[in-house]
């Protein structure tokens, strides 16, 4: 198994126990389906072979490999989907799960982002294109909006969420993290019109946004465009909902980002209280943005807009609410 | 909102008989194979020495731009999908004044994408230091993410809304029109481009596919290598190219005065669960996708006029498809007629059950069945009708369309006439 597909298969295990799925009398195999976002998954188990073979072993990395490496194990048959939208693929997977789900398509979906950005092509890629940070200085790395820190950083990692519908998961008598309540995606390259029309979705009014869970790059071009649309949705004053990213913890972990966003933003709403960005430096920050700083903000916290922006010109969000009475 | 249908409008193929659905359809209903001995690179590098290729003459009248900074020979998915998207985008007559941007979308299904074109420049410019070697090296890069192919149609045919990429392995250009189907009528977009393509004639991917014993060995004999139902079959012959389907929301279609070839109106996908190559014997979840695919169609089995089979030539795969068609049809399988595509325009795994959809089109269209080519010798567990080597006349309203891919995946459409 490749890396991706075994990071994948970790995360899908662990969301399967915690969720409770495959305890007797629970939920039929054929109702669960997978769903998750690659950036660059087959190419992680990439190396090149100048005399012959590009694939050492090609037919076990191939894109789709993650979803056997996965549903095999787990032995799970609803409808599953590999999405490749580079940096924003763990959102759409969890998008496409959020749909899946409201449609009647499924009961209950793994949703999620796998990825490894460590293996010859992708990291020396990233490097060629100019988007990896040349600091050394590993504490004030990726540090996301503001911070001229000339780039990402690379990292690693998948997360899966559980998504069930709200009648299986209180008929189960289960934990619920939050809602998803909308979720869009648009190749707009401004930015603005995912954010808009998600909120439009929910009929949510734009105060009403308690945070938005962005995905810093630490690539200050990525980084502007994003704020800007921000600022195009939200303006610029008071009224512009406090912004914090993990990517100064984990990194940029590809098409794992939205994924572990989605789970920042679950927990956001689960412990009512929203985690600081850190590494964000406010005296050189051309961001502007209203960055939460350390030690971080109580709550409450009803709503979370969870923003993924990359280097592909397109945007997607979810939207995510605290469920009254929901979170046991 | 439940009531959005998604309709084909449009159709754009480029594969070994051509380009454009015309050249598609005359070459399918042709009885005869496109497959033959590799040129595009040394075969004596691969055991498997045939496949099915697009020739660089069918490519030449498209080559009018720079269509990317690596050889515009050497990208050949980003060229199958430009070539393609714009065939099917002029076939359906569509303008930009017909929809607005932001309700225009994109979804590409592919396998392996432009990933080993991609990479395998990338290292060919690698001991280079110089800053302009730096820049073609990081838009090499780029290049190797099917993302991009993506993004570049969206730019030149300013679709802005909903835009995506599924990678399923070989079911991938059935989900990718699935995937579209669903992103009109779960409202997220009124028009789509659904796409399936595939470059993999080279040979790190013919040797990968024939390490798992996948290939046909008939490399003294290509036009009859592939040969689907038929008992002297050994494996397939991967083939190449792109399909396009212009995907509409029926009443703004309709609004439009746009020509419909038909509706996509059922599609389900499930996973077996069991082997990362090899089906599931007692085909459980094959069944259950197809039944879910008619139920959402509100199709009943007898209504099945037509099944588009997956059917690769490999000796378990065919027989396999053969009691799924049983298992799902039950006493009426034995007069429906059935095809596959394979012996004349090869496998060309991610974009094959693009294809298919094509061909279903043209059959709803034409209200002609194409024939599956080289079947000689009929196989007793192969016993349905599979219209031989002949294409025929037949009335065809709802089509079942099967589309399987590795790590076990059953992508099931339905189309039926609008």
């Amino acid at each position: 198994m490749d890396t991706v597909s075994l990071f994948a298969f970790i995360a899908a295990n662990e969301a399967v126990q915690s969720a409770g799925l495959f305890e007797p009398n629970e939920i039929e195999p054929d109702d669960i389906g997978f769903s998750i976002g690659l950036f660059s998954g087959a190419l992680s188990a990439t190396r090149y072979d100048p005399n012959f073979s590009l694939f050492t072993a090609a037919v076990t990395a191939y894109y789709g490999s993650v979803l056997g490496n996965v549903t095999i194990p787990l032995g799970i048959c609803g409808p599953s989907h590999t999405f490749l939208s580079l940096d924003l693929a763990g959102t759409d997977a969890i998008g496409y799960a959020y749909q899946i789900i409201r449609h009647g398509k499924a009961r209950v979906m793994l949703a999620g982002g796998s990825d490894s950005a460590f293996s010859e092509f992708v990291l020396s890629g990233f490097e060629e294109a100019g988007l990896l940070t040349r600091r050394e200085n590993p504490p004030h790395l990726g540090c996301g909006h503001g911070d001229d820190g000339g780039g990402a950083v690379p990292g690693e990692g998948a997360a899966i969420v559980v998504l069930e519908s709200l009648e299986s998961a209180r008929q189960r008598d289960r934990t619920i993290f939050a809602e998803v309540l909308g979720y869009a995606s648009h190749a707009d390259g401004s930015g603005a019109a995912a954010i808009a029309s998600v909120l439009q979705q929910a009929n949510i009014e734009r105060p009403r946004v308690d945070c938005i869970v962005a995905n810093t790059t630490g690539c200050a071009p990525v980084d502007y465009q994003q704020t800007r649309a921000f600022r195009r949705v939200f303006g610029s004053g008071a009224s512009h909902p406090p912004v914090t990213n993990i990517n100064w913890a984990v990194g940029h972990t590809c098409g794992a980002a939205g994924a572990m966003q989605a789970v920042a933003s679950a927990m956001i709403l689960k412990e009512q209280r929203i985690p600081a960005a850190m590494n964000y430096d406010r005296e050189h920050g051309p961001c502007c943005l209203n960055t939460v700083s350390p030690p971080g903000l109580p709550g409450p916290v009803q709503l979370v807009l969870q923003n993924s922006f990359g280097f592909s010109g397109k945007t997607s969000c979810l939207l995510l609410g605290r469920l009254e009475g929901g979170v046991g | 909102m439940m009531n959005r249908r998604a309709v084909v409008t449009g159709i754009g193929v480029i594969s070994s008989p051509g380009a454009g659905k015309d050249k598609y359809w005359s070459g399918i209903i042709s009885g005869r194979s496109f497959i033959r001995r590799i040129t595009r690179f040394d075969a004596s590098l691969t055991s498997v020495k045939i496949a099915s290729e697009i020739d660089d003459a069918i490519l030449q009248p498209f080559l009018t731009q720079a269509e990317s900074p690596v050889d515009s020979l050497e990208n050949r998915i980003l060229l199958y999908t430009a070539i393609a998207a714009r065939l099917a985008l002029n076939d359906s007559q569509i303008t930009t004044d017909d929809f607005q941007a932001e309700r225009g979308g994109i979804v590409l299904g592919t396998s392996t994408g432009p990933t080993p074109a991609a990479v395998t420049a990338f290292y060919r410019t690698k001991d280079r230091t110089e800053q302009k070697n730096r820049c073609d090296r990081s838009q090499l890069w780029m290049h190797g993410f099917p993302a991009y192919l993506v993004r570049s149609l969206s730019l030149e045919h300013g679709l802005r809304g909903y835009c995506n990429v599924v990678s399923t392995g070989c079911a991938a250009g059935a989900d990718a029109i699935g995937v579209a189907m669903e992103a009109i009528s779960w409202g997220l977009s009124d028009v789509m481009l659904a796409i399936g393509a595939e470059a993999p004639i080279e040979p790190s991917t013919i040797q990968a596919f024939d390490n798992i014993r996948a290939l046909s060995h008939c490399n003294d004999d290509p036009e009859h290598a592939s040969r689907p139902f038929d008992l002297k079959r050994d494996g397939f012959v991967i083939g190449e190219g792109a399909a396009v389907l212009v995907l509409e929301e029926k009443g703004q279609a309709l609004l439009r005065g746009a020509k419909i070839y038909g509706e996509i109106s059922g599609y389900t996908t499930t996973s077996d669960a069991h082997h990362m190559t090899a089906p599931r014997d007692d085909l459980a979840k094959a069944t259950l996708a197809a039944r879910r695919a008619l139920h959402q169609a509100g199709v009943a089995a007898e209504d099945v006029d037509y099944v588009s089979a997956h059917a690769t030539s490999t000796p378990i795969g065919d027989k396999l498809e053969t009691q799924l068609v049983k298992n799902v049809l039950g006493r009426a399988a034995y007069k429906v007629p059935i095809s596959s595509l394979k012996s004349i325009i090869g496998h060309s795994s991610g974009a094959a059950g693009a294809m298919q959809a094509a061909a279903n089109c043209l059959i709803l269209e034409n209200q002609v069945i194409f024939p599956t080519v080289n079947l000689e010798f009929p196989d007793p567990e192969c016993d349905l009708d599979y219209v031989p080597n002949k294409p025929r006349a037949a009335r065809v309203e709802c089509i079942l369309q099967q589309t399987f891919g590795f790590s076990g995946k059953n992508s099931l459409l339905v189309l039926s006439k609008a």
